[in-house]
């Protein structure tokens, strides 16, 4: 889990920020060119101590090719050389709070995805959104968090490896590897508030859900509601819900042609997504 | 209607579903959803098998392995012997952990389409891997794969 985190970090590093940036303070004049997205990310507590700052992968995406552009079912859709594919949200955050970053990107006017977080990626299942020029989204709160498989824990874990270190040093068994989710929820009181300068402006994302797309991150994958979200989970599964703004039925802009009887990019409107699994 | 998929492509594609890992050596198993169509079943195979050709890709990335020793000629036999070894140490390590992370990969993605791992005698495996013919290989995989009773004990995902 810690080699994901790392591989993760490395990812961040690793992203060209000539296209994709993270800001670490507000411009005084938001570029009609780019668009812009503020995003808050919760700490991580892999083994339920010691948080670290989450990490999210957002990435370019092909809502008709269903792949991240460029990828292997998609190779159509690459992006022009010098613009970023991806890009890793994990340092430079606009303000900080005790167990939480809020993040404002300045990103290419396209479709993207959630494309992963800690070397998992959501290949069975992210959101997409669309990212207008001149506008500036709120991406909302997202939760990285581990997606244990029945019967483990953080605590065990942590005493696995504990137990493996101290009796088998670097010889101590593995266990198999935990890939992550990211929980979402619409920014709220107890959250970080965005600044003046941006909250004028700021409209909330419309996600679609959905997304699936290759694995590029070089890890797990899953989805990103994880374990709960598959078909036929236990007060999970597809739920379709929507926004008090937006149709429960709508599908994504550029599958509206394409997908009329049977539409694999649902729309999900994520902030009554967790009220839907409940119903 | 049969899929397009050739029986040999198809075999191989299953066959790794169902060989025991480096991670998992002394596990033999196969994936099992009751009543699955065999297009159903070629198409997740296919699609978990896309994904898992993408994980532990990154493995190995993170840099060589630097050894700091003295300059002493203890230091520098020492070192000649670790140029040796540590390199292989370090291959079976991140082979070991791509393995884990592509056998992770695989549980994952078919959990996630609804099959379940059952267990079984490693005569069962042997012996269909000792088929040679490769419709029939891939019949008696699918009869596995679909069967409404699995015999054998579900594992964990």
């Amino acid at each position: 889990m810690i080699r994901c985190l790392t591989i993760a970090a490395l990812l961040a590093s690793a992203v060209s920020a000539q296209a994709a940036e993270i800001l670490k303070k507000v411009p005084p004049q938001l570029a009609s060119d780019k668009a812009y997205a503020v995003l808050e990310l919760r700490d991580v507590s892999p083994l339920g101590s010691g948080d670290v700052p989450g990490n999210i992968v957002l990435a370019r995406y092909d809502p008709v090719g269903l792949d991240v552009r460029g990828g292997a079912r998609s190779p159509g859709s690459a992006v022009p050389a010098g613009e970023s594919i991806r890009v890793a949200v994990a340092k430079s955050p606009l303000v900080k709070a005790k167990d939480s970053r809020l993040y404002l990107l300045a990103l290419e006017p396209d479709t993207w995805v959630v494309e992963g977080s800690a070397g998992t990626a959501f290949s069975l299942g992210s959101h997409s959104f669309v990212l207008e020029a001149g506008s500036v989204t709120d991406l909302g709160v997202l939760a990285p968090l581990p997606d244990w498989s029945e019967g483990d824990s953080a605590g065990k874990e942590f005493k696995r490896v504990l137990v493996g270190a101290m009796f088998f040093g670097a010889l101590a068994k593995k266990g198999n590897p935990t890939p992550y989710k990211a929980e979402w929820h619409e920014r709220g009181a107890g959250d970080i508030v965005v600044p003046p300068e941006l909250a004028a402006r700021i409209r909330p994302a419309q996600f679609f859900k959905g997304a699936k797309f290759g694995n590029y991150l070089g890890g797990l994958v899953n989805r990103i509601d994880g374990r709960a979200g598959r078909p036929g989970a236990p007060g999970g599964g597809e739920s379709q819900s929507g926004t008090s703004e937006q149709p429960t039925d709508a599908v994504h802009p550029a599958r509206q042609d394409t997908e009329k009887s049977a539409p694999a990019v649902e729309t999900i409107p994520l902030e009554n997504s967790n009220a839907a699994r409940a119903q | 209607m049969r899929s397009s998929v050739r029986p040999w492509q198809l075999a191989t594609s299953v066959a790794a579903l169902c060989l025991p890992t480096t991670a998992h050596s002394r596990e033999y198993y196969y994936y099992n959803k009751s009543g699955v169509s065999r297009d159903a079943y070629v198409t997740d195979v296919k699609e978990c098998t896309e994904l898992v050709g993408g994980a532990g890709a990154t493995v190995g990335r993170t840099g060589p392995y630097y050894v700091s020793v003295p300059n002493t000629q203890a230091g520098m036999a020492g070192l000649a012997i670790a140029s040796f070894f540590v390199p292989l140490i370090a291959g079976a390590e991140r082979r070991a952990e791509r393995n884990r992370l592509k056998n992770g990969t695989e549980r994952i993605c078919m959990a996630d389409k609804g099959y379940v791992r059952i267990q079984v005698e490693k005569t069962l495996i042997v012996e269909i891997e000792k088929m040679t013919d490769e419709q029939a290989k891939v019949d008696r995989l699918f009869d596995l794969a679909a069967s409404p009773s699995p015999t054998g004990r579900r594992m964990k995902e």
